[in-house]
């Protein structure tokens, strides 16, 4: 059995969005393995115990990304395939999941795809399903638990008012929540041992994907502004013990037609 | 009389044979253990030597209980003089007149026979009684004593007081030999003969001499063979392993093992993690999984351990209701090491770690939770685990790494390395280490800080201040052109207390025109809290990146407002290749002040007459640095210093430490014990010099309904200078900076 899983590597968000001049994230500086491709990673680490799967992770992107690739490693992916090309800076979703697609078909396929449900820094939450849809397989998105047996996998997906368990034949396609496991912290052995694992490096010729496919030049979005988002101002608080600040509190509320 | 040379002579070879055997059995037991690194335990021979022999002639350590220090001297001299009276006993089955030949008849050896044996039967009555008082049933866990094998204890005191009451009944009989010289030889002892009256007929006089020495032979042989079948008997063995384990201390002159922990050795071989060649093996191996992994130094100490009681009387995580007791994960270990043994006679109790209360005691203090037995105690067997006979992972992990208890041991027990070798086990190989930890782990190797934050916050503190602080790469090219390097440290840059600390040392400074450059965004976490925790690999490699940027910037001096900060790099960056002269502000400051650099002259508004002072572990304890904060609380004008109850060198945890800062602590609190034994002392203000001191003393007085406010020494200094730029007001209620995951 073999599962792939997909991983990102992305800029520190917390540290501040900042962009270059072709209105794109800037990819350099301080990054590291999208936190919610721990999850998934943890699920593939369980289930290779459990059932004596091989782990791939995959990525894409700049050569920082082999950092990702690493961290995936340190938790438990058996070796790492990172699609590395110039061509590649400034695609979209939709070229992202056409390479993707593509890498995954050259590493013969496999029986179940994993992935995060969401990337730190663009958030489109696009690729699971465009993926699955490229590779013509199931997909079942926002798993809160994952089992595999007899070739089928089951999830359970939370949501407001009720959970539902979905079931689908292998190969699928699942994407993993916050909500699935506590990712495992590496143990010194993991981290060591990651070290020795092989990072497969294959470019667009490799894949036999058109370099025309991708890029800015193919990308069917455009960002035309970014605004920062305003700091949100200050609330207003009343401060009094009496029976006024009631008063005043509910005509504040009355004059924003709150009530 | 023929009879009782048979059964003396027997006793006296089952007796010094089960002995033998034993001693045969420890050295297996020992050697079978993993090695020290190379150079380490054995080096300088005189230096250990004569520290073995200063412990041993002047109880040093004992010495904190003094009355105990002495009744336990005159007891222990006793022991050694005494051996001389079995030699004599033995006589006595042939020749009931019998003397040792030579000094046998030597007044001054007889004097000194007698008053050790006065000395003997007192010390040991002392010691019972302390014993029956510290132990009583109404005392609780709060007794020393609790957990301990109280019968064990008992039987070694009863031999111990029959031994010498024999002697000295002996002496009284041997002074009625015909022609004997009473009031020389036997000064003391003659009065006891004298009971018997004057018709004893010489006949009977023998035969009351041979009976008691077959008595006391048997006595003596008695003990050899129990405590020869009870190799956990540290109570009886500490008295000859004692010596080599003092010998073997970690430090050459016989200081505490506090300070520095030990690098990481796997097989006596020091292991650098970052190595490629590193063989994979080795990672199944770092800190200690099971017997197997405790070296032969481990066991020597884990035999010595006489269950005093000292460790556990200072464990700030025992005196909060913690399942940890260093004594009881000392037995614990211990009873590893012998239960593992094929040994069918040494059948080791395992004494559990677990929740108040079950740590069991044959002393009816509690019951046992569960015994584990010798067959469970397998070689293979985890030392940490849920198995009753194993130590709680809660027992690990309530461990702040203070240092009382290693400081406290007077056998040279290394307790903190223990604990330090089993967390490095469940943290870099087993992965088994509770879950707040993995957060800060996280933020440490991601954001180089435990609390997540980002470096470019790392100046923030220096808002407000009415001068401008050189980073250097930025505003200061080399360190030559300044007095220090300031490392502010993770709690100064991003905790608000720590922060405020900062400012007023960074003023203070300015003030005394002593020049400084702080690393802003290139300084990292010093690695102590993964280092305290187990987290070896990650420690190494803050400690190597720290050591790289300050190497590059050509760092010499460096002052610090963090005791941990103080401990990492003037104490473990060695190895790493960081050498600095590495001074706690306190300590600057005491010494600007000395000079007439700064001249506090004003009391600090609303904090009364009295301060107290807690000092922190990592500075009072683990570096000895004790006297500078005092000297300037103590040239502060209208402020008197009251100590707290236990200070200095002996102070008590405030709970952050060993990573404890980043960890959940359920039920009592480490910090509300010490917050209430400083408020205790009247004081108007709790001053500390440590920034994790710092926020558990605050966060303690948050809770209270009388708090006190908790500040910096630093902070007192510039609050007492006159041309203090606007003084800080800090309120009392914690402020703990957010954490960001």
């Amino acid at each position: 059995m073999k599962i792939i899983v997909l991983v990102k590597y992305v800029p520190d968000i917390e540290a501040g969005y900042r962009f270059n001049s072709a209105r794109r994230l800037d990819r350099t500086g301080e990054g590291l393995l999208n936190q919610l491709d721990e999850y998934p990673l943890e699920e593939a680490r369980r289930l290779a115990l459990e059932l004596g799967a091989e782990v791939v992770a995959l990525t894409m992107g700049p050569d920082e990304a082999e950092e990702a690739a690493r961290r995936a490693l340190q938790m438990g992916a058996d070796r790492a395939v990172h699609v590395l090309d110039d061509a590649l800076e400034g695609s979209d979703a939709v070229a992202t999941s056409l390479v993707l697609a593509a890498a995954i078909g050259a590493l013969g396929g496999a029986d179940l795809i994993l992935c995060g449900a969401g990337s730190a820094d663009s958030t489109t939450s696009l690729i699971p399903v465009q993926l699955a849809a490229r590779l013509q397989i199931p997909a079942l998105t926002g798993a809160a638990s994952l089992t595999v047996s007899n070739q089928v996998a089951t999830i359970r997906r939370d949501q407001d008012t009720r959970s539902l368990e979905l079931t689908a034949p292998l190969p699928a396609l699942v994407s993993v929540t916050d909500k699935a496991n506590e990712p495992a912290y590496p143990s010194a052995k993991a981290v060591m041992l990651a070290r020795k694992k092989p990072v497969a490096v294959l470019d667009l010729e490799e894949l036999e994907v058109d370099p025309a496919a991708v890029g800015p030049g193919a990308a069917k979005v455009t960002v035309m502004e970014i605004e920062p988002v305003p700091p949100r101002a200050g609330g207003q608080v009343l401060e009094a013990d009496s029976d006024d600040v009631v008063a005043a509190f509910v005509s504040l509320l009355q004059a924003n037609a709150l009530i | 009389m023929i009879g009782f040379a048979v059964a003396g002579l027997a006793a006296t070879a089952v007796g010094w044979t089960v002995l033998g055997w034993r001693v045969t059995q420890f050295a297996r037991q020992f050697a079978a253990g993993a090695p020290e690194p190379a150079g380490s335990r054995r080096n300088q021979p005189w230096r250990r030597s004569a520290a073995m022999m200063r412990e041993f002639l002047f109880h040093k350590r004992l010495a904190r209980k003094p009355v105990v220090a002495l009744a336990h001297w005159l007891t222990m001299v006793s022991f050694l003089v005494l051996v001389a009276t079995l030699a004599q006993a033995t006589g006595q089955l042939f020749d009931p007149h019998f003397d040792l030949p030579v000094i046998g008849k030597w007044a001054p050896w007889n004097w000194l026979t007698e008053f050790f044996a006065w000395a003997g039967l007192a010390g040991i009555l002392v010691l019972m009684a302390v014993r029956l008082r510290a132990s009583r049933r109404s005392l609780g866990r709060s007794s020393r004593f609790f957990g301990s094998h109280q019968w064990r204890a008992r039987y070694i005191e009863a031999t111990i007081l029959a031994v010498v009451v024999l002697v000295l009944w002996l002496r009284g009989l041997e002074a009625l030999a015909p022609g004997q010289d009473q009031a020389v030889r036997f000064a003391t002892s003659a009065w006891i003969g004298r009971l018997y009256g004057e018709d004893l007929s010489d006949a009977a006089v023998r035969v009351w001499i041979s009976a008691l020495a077959l008595a006391k032979l048997l006595v003596s042989y008695a003990w050899m063979v129990v405590v020869g079948l009870t190799p956990t008997m540290g109570v009886a063995w500490h008295r000859f392993l004692a010596f080599p384990n003092l010998w073997t201390s970690r430090n050459p002159d016989g200081s505490p093992a506090l300070g520095a922990l030990p690098g990481l050795v796997v097989d006596g071989q020091a292991v650098d993690l970052e190595d490629p060649e590193l063989d994979e093996s080795v990672f199944e191996r770092l800190g200690a999984a099971t017997v197997a992994d405790l070296t032969w130094r481990d066991r020597l100490a884990l035999a010595t351990c006489t269950e005093c009681g000292r460790c556990q009387e200072v464990c700030p995580a025992w005196a909060t209701d913690k399942p940890l007791s260093p004594k009881l994960l000392v037995g614990t270990l211990r009873d590893h090491v012998f239960g593992a043994s094929a040994d069918r006679l040494t059948v080791g109790v395992a004494r559990p770690v677990t929740p108040a209360g079950d740590a069991a005691g044959d002393d009816g203090l509690a019951q046992p939770a569960a015994i584990g037995s010798p067959a469970q105690l397998t070689q293979g067997a985890p030392l940490v685990g849920d198995a009753p006979w194993a130590v709680s992972a809660e027992a690990l992990w309530a461990c702040t790494t203070c240092g009382a208890c290693v400081d406290a041991c007077p056998v040279g027990v290394e307790q903190l390395d223990l604990v330090v070798e089993l967390r490095r086990h469940q943290v870099m190989v087993a992965g088994e280490f509770p879950s707040e930890l993995a957060t800060a782990f996280r933020n440490l190797e991601r954001r180089k800080n435990p609390w997540g934050m980002l470096a470019k916050k790392r100046l923030d503190w220096t808002k407000g201040l009415d001068f401008p602080v050189p980073v250097l790469g930025q505003d200061v090219e080399s360190l030559d052109q300044v007095d220090y390097l300031y490392w502010v440290g993770c709690a100064g840059a991003f905790d608000d207390r720590g922060q405020a600390t900062a400012r007023a040392l960074a003023t203070l400074l300015h003030q005394a025109g002593v020049s400084f450059a702080v690393l802003g965004a290139n300084e990292c976490c010093t690695g102590d809290p993964a280092r305290r925790t187990g987290n070896e690999s990650l420690f190494a490699s803050l400690a190597s990146d720290n050591v790289q940027t300050l190497n590059q910037a050509g760092a010499t001096r460096i002052v610090v407002t963090c005791a941990h900060c103080l401990n990492s790099l003037a104490n473990e960056y060695g190895p790493f290749g960081g050498r600095y002269q590495v001074v706690h502000h306190t300590e600057l400051l005491a010494q600007l002040v000395a000079e007439g650099k700064l001249r506090p002259q004003t009391t600090p508004d609303g904090i009364g007459g009295q301060v107290t002072y807690q000092d922190p572990c990592y500075l009072a304890r683990h570096n000895n640095q004790i006297a500078a904060p005092r000297r300037i609380l103590n040239a502060i004008p209208g402020l008197k210093l009251v100590e707290l109850t236990p200070s200095g060198r002996a102070t008590s945890c405030c709970g952050a430490g060993g990573g404890r800062m980043w960890l959940e602590e359920p039920g009592r609190r480490v910090n509300a014990r010490r917050f209430d034994q400083a408020a205790v002392t009247g004081a108007g203000v709790l001053a500390t010099a440590c920034p994790f001191c710092n926020v558990m003393m605050a966060d303690a007085a948050a809770a209270v309904a009388a708090p006190i406010p908790v500040r910096d020494v630093a902070q007192l200094l510039l609050d007492a200078l006159p041309s203090a730029s606007p003084k800080e007001t800090i309120p009392t209620e914690v402020q703990v900076s957010e954490e960001s995951q």
